[in-house]
């Protein structure tokens, strides 16, 4: 049987996880969409270039997950990447944009949990937002969240326990919270 | 715990449909190729921006000489060519110049000359072209060994692979077709939307079973025989290397 070759490898790994990367990107970007799709494409054309590189399977989504994660951090240290540029042709690949807007993140269609929850978010500092998502959708531990941001234990918890008093303070309505359910305060 | 975690769900409803990874992949090949091209032989992650940033100086042709071209029309216009690429083609012409280490050519287009190289790459310009660095290949011809990260599938993607794939359509930047060099299989690679700095590359072997590329402006309007004509004109040296990325 044939070795599968890296294109084989690759598209595998891509309908395996990029909804759930999508996913990520979302969360970390507070429901911008168009940017996490940047992000993941980003992501996913630089793990192509590394795929050689990456002997263990377990290792193509932690680093796949890094370089959305580093790509989103670094947007904030260059603003020039941020603005917008004027292009001849349209989007190579246009977001799927429906009657009732654009798929995913229509106030109609989901209802306004996901808009409240993607308010509260954004109102989080953008490494704060990124420990609770590690932390709470992840669910690293303490220490591998440290290690995906570059910064200490003690940051992580003090940020993550930060981060979810804010949460609690932005999203008080349990009607709002799935079904009833609140936040519940939780060890960092 | 486990309500956050709902909660936050709450907050991307993506819904889990079919992945088309074409894109992607698409994406992958693109950014591996360029990545290839610019640091073949520096391995400088950076270059590929200047290049970029020399590109508009050059393609502005403000201060370039413009480069000759032929009488003759060539004999079919390029695949996804631009009506500045509709130009008449830049005329093969023999060359006697100079070679240097590690690759000879034995045709160059009309006006040009080969700026410099190593044992890694060659670069061909035209004549009193205004960037003289011979590892910035914007309106230029490069030579070189496939680099040494090549993987043996890392070849442009084809309709056949996306029907192998199970897909339909494609976003494909570029096409790929077949070419005989040297009376072997070879590939040229050439950009859906040519753009002023669009590029054609084609993949060949030499006589000696080395596999080589060589990139050149797809405003030089080349057709695929021209192409082959030029690469079989190409004689890799003993002491030509492999570059890296």
């Amino acid at each position: 049987m044939p070795r599968p070759t890296r294109d084989d490898e690759f598209v595998t790994f891509v309908r395996v996880n990029r909804t759930s990367l999508l996913k990520f990107a979302g969360l970390l970007t507070a429901g911008d969409h168009h940017r996490a799709e940047d992000l993941v494409q980003t992501a996913l054309s630089k793990l192509y270039v590394a795929w050689p590189k990456l002997d263990r399977p377990e290792t193509v989504l932690a680093y796949t997950r890094r370089t959305v994660l580093n790509s989103h951090i670094d947007e904030s240290r260059r603003p020039w990447w941020r603005r917008e540029r004027s292009t001849p042709d349209l989007p190579e690949m246009p977001a799927h944009e429906g009657p009732d807007g654009i798929a995913g993140l229509d106030h109609g269609r989901f209802g306004p949990v996901g808009q409240q929850v993607r308010t509260a978010l954004a109102a989080l500092p953008k490494q704060m937002r990124a420990v609770v998502v590690l932390r709470y959708w992840l669910d690293l531990s303490i220490e591998e969240t440290a290690r995906m941001l570059g910064c200490s234990q003690g940051t992580v918890k003090s940020q993550a326990a930060k981060g979810m008093a804010k949460l609690r303070l932005l999203l008080p309505a349990p009607s709002h919270a799935t079904g009833g359910q609140r936040i519940e305060r939780t060890n960092p | 715990m486990n309500e956050i975690k709902v909660l936050l769900d709450s907050a991307v409803p993506i819904e889990n449909e079919a992945v088309d990874p074409a894109a992607d992949l698409s994406r992958g090949r693109r950014r591996l190729h360029k990545r290839r091209m610019t640091r073949a032989w520096a391995g400088a992650a950076g270059l590929a921006v200047v290049a970029a940033a020399t590109g508009v100086v050059v393609t502005n042709g403000s201060t370039e000489p413009a480069p000759p071209r032929a009488a003759t029309a060539p004999a079919s216009t390029p695949k996804g060519a631009s009506p500045r690429s509709q130009l008449p083609a830049i005329e093969l012409v023999a060359y006697t110049g100079k070679q240097v280490p590690g690759y000879t050519v034995k045709s160059v287009p009309e006006g040009w000359e080969i700026q410099g190289g190593s044992n890694t790459v060659l670069t061909l310009a035209p004549k009193g072209f205004k960037n003289q660095d011979v590892n910035e290949w914007v309106g230029k011809i490069a030579v070189m060994l496939e680099s040494k990260d090549a993987a043996p599938d890392d070849r442009p993607i084809t309709e056949e692979d996306l029907k192998a794939w199970g897909m339909e359509g494609s976003d494909l930047a570029r096409t790929s077709s077949k070419v005989t060099v040297n009376g072997q299989d070879g590939s040229i690679s050439r950009p859906t939307k040519v753009d002023r700095t669009s590029t054609v590359s084609v993949s060949f072997p030499d006589s000696k079973g080395h596999h080589v590329v060589a990139q050149g402006p797809a405003s030089l309007g080349w057709t695929d025989a021209q192409w082959a004509k030029f690469a079989e004109g190409v004689t890799v040296l003993r002491n030509a290397e492999q570059g890296v990325g």
